[in-house]
């Protein structure tokens, strides 16, 4: 589809199209409170399993915390999980890239506390036994069975905590990262079985175990039905493909990708799906990119900056080249506006979402749009961001030139818009621009709960 | 991805055989009589027999969260010659065999040593040790010591 095609298009009200289920922060609020009500749950269990009558008795205070220490280990791996495992509930409300980032602060932690567990397990156990340390730790591997799946899920969880140490990551190839980190599935049912095994706190207590059992069950069904299920359907009923791929400056290329009922796909503007290009060697590793136009008459667009492996070989795809689809995701959409005044900020590939957000905006907001370039020809889309803001109304700001000649401190963005205090701000681009814009927003007054970003360096 | 199921298989199978159970580790007591279990509710042990004056006396099954516990104990008149676990728990939990491999004799000792069932509870083995008391008060009080 030409710039012209889409200039065109403009004016045709798109039919059928569907939105993204609307957020719901209570909903989101309730898993988050659930979330809190299960590790109290855990530690209960634990707790109420233990005759808190005899902690005095020689080891046994220090059993008692390697068993909480373990069982709070295991609870943190669920919920460790779950953060990533696409809920839509907590996705609409907090963006995949803030769970991304809880994900990996929260990440150590199951590691401390397993490492804890094991340690306070085997010198407590050597105390009652009246042994030594590693006299019990050959007992407990050899004689507990469960205890060495129990470690073999370690030392997995620990292979997936190293290869994600940014230093250590930014070294390995995406491909070993990622198998490394599916170990950790492997490591997680493992780890299911040593808990059931060999759980002091289900010995004895149906309840207990079975509650323990239906928290398990439940994480894995929910992360078997959002991360392979909904994907897998969505493939195969929109059946995406790509029809034509178009150079739109330098590195940057828009593919048109079209398929079965494709306006049906419940998108916002701003939002992005991770997509697989299903040919030998690129299939198994999914990317995301966001959408650049909102779907219309069966076909959507992504603009792609061609700078690692991936978004190079997706810049080469042959048309007819099938695509797998995960998503939508992201709260990067006119969602999260709480008022009808906004300023919509993009950065180099960053106006990519910007634009399609623009698209979509309610009727009625009254916008500015910012976009970033160091270079005319590095403004992607120029045309089109001009179009929809005349469209929509919005005051078009393209600021293009080196750093130094584009000041983008307080007074500069009030300068654009005086009134950045009283609105929503949404912003895309490289970190550091981000940062930048959200600070000069902040100390003009605006909101910081009104800042939005779309991280596009997971 | 086989040798990653072959590795998960062999972990999960991995059931290492036990030195069978932790009765086997005490002294082997010449049995002296025939051994008949009761039922928790009863209280009361039965079967006794009689061998020169030495008695063999069963006690009470005593069911706890771990698994049951049951003692037999031989007096000589008045005083306490020997004392057997027929049962402790750890048949299906290893966390309980290992307690009892230690458990059991330390208990046997102790009651040896005081020559009735006042014996302290040993740490770590708290619902192993009030089992193994509460069998044995009941195998003394048939015996009448």
């Amino acid at each position: 589809m030409t710039e012209h095609a889409i200039a065109a298009e403009l004016h045709v009200r798109p039919r059928g199209r569907r939105a993204a289920a609307r957020p719901n922060p209570a909903l989101a609020n309730a898993m988050a409170s659930l979330a809190g009500a299960g590790l109290g749950l855990t530690l209960l269990l634990t707790i109420s399993t233990e005759r808190l009558s005899s902690l005095g008795n020689r080891g046994e205070l220090v059993v008692f915390l390697g068993r909480l220490a373990g069982m709070a280990g295991a609870y943190a791996m669920i919920v460790l999980v779950l953060l990533v495992a696409r809920l839509p509930v907590i996705e609409r409300v907090a963006g995949q890239d803030r769970l991304v980032a809880w994900h990996r602060r929260l990440g150590p932690w199951p590691l401390y506390l397993v490492a804890a567990h094991g340690v306070l397990i085997t010198l407590g156990y050597a105390a009652q036994a009246r042994t030594g340390a590693a006299a019990e730790l050959w007992t407990l591997l050899t004689t507990y069975p469960g205890v060495l799946a129990g470690t073999a899920a370690f030392g997995l969880l620990i292979g997936a905590g190293v290869s994600s140490y940014r230093r250590i990551r930014r070294r390995l190839a995406y491909e070993t990262w990622w198998a490394v980190h599916l170990y950790t599935y492997l490591a997680l049912f493992l780890a299911f079985s040593h808990q059931v095994a060999n759980g002091q706190p289900f010995v004895g207590h149906p309840v207990a175990r079975a509650i323990w059992t239906a928290m398990w069950v439940g994480a894995a069904a929910a992360i078997l039905a959002y991360r392979v299920g909904v994907p897998l359907v969505r493939t195969l009923v929109h059946r995406p493909v790509v029809e034509s791929v178009q150079c739109d400056g330098p590195d940057v290329v828009s593919i048109i990708v079209r398929g079965r009922a494709l306006d049906r796909l419940p998108v916002s503007g701003g939002q992005f799906l991770q997509w697989r290009v299903l040919r030998r060697a690129l299939w198994w590793h999914a990317h995301p990119y966001s959408l650049s136009s909102l779907p219309r008459n069966g076909r959507l667009r992504l603009t792609v900056k061609a700078v690692g492996d991936h978004s190079r070989a997706l810049a080469r795809v042959a048309p007819g080249t099938r695509l797998a689809i995960e998503g939508p995701y992201g709260a990067f959409t006119r969602d999260a506006l709480r008022g009808d005044r906004v300023l919509l900020v993009g950065a180099g590939v960053g106006i990519t979402p910007v634009r399609a957000l623009l698209e979509d905006l309610p009727a009625g907001v009254d916008a500015d749009v910012i976009v970033r370039a160091s270079s005319d020809r590095e403004l992607v889309l120029r045309d089109e961001i001009r179009a929809w803001s005349q469209r929509r109304g919005a005051r078009l700001h393209e600021l293009v030139g080196p750093r130094a000649q584009v000041p983008l401190h307080r007074d500069a963005l009030l300068a654009l818009v005086p009134d950045v205090a009283v609105g929503d701000v949404y912003v895309c681009g490289p970190d550091g621009f981000m940062t930048r814009i959200a600070h000069s927003a902040v100390s003009a007054g605006a909101d910081p709960a009104r800042v939005h970003f779309e991280r596009f360096e997971f | 991805m086989i040798a990653t199921a072959a590795a998960t298989a062999g972990l999960l199978s991995f059931h290492p055989s036990r030195s069978a159970t932790p009765v086997a580790t005490e002294p082997k007591a010449t049995t002296t009589g025939t051994t008949a279990t009761t039922n928790r509710s009863k209280a009361t042990s039965s079967g006794g027999s009689t061998t020169g004056g030495k008695r063999t006396l069963t006690g009470a099954v005593e069911e706890t969260r771990y698994g049951a516990v049951q003692v037999q104990v031989t007096v000589s008149g008045r005083r306490i010659t020997d004392v057997r676990a027929v049962q402790l728990p750890g048949a299906d939990n290893p966390r309980s065999d290992q307690i009892s491999s230690y458990a059991g004799p330390e208990l046997r000792a102790e009651a040896l040593q005081a020559q009735s069932a006042s014996i302290d509870v040993i740490s770590g083995a708290t619902y192993t040790s009030e089992g193994y008391k509460a069998s044995l008060q009941t195998a003394l009080r048939e015996a009448g010591v």
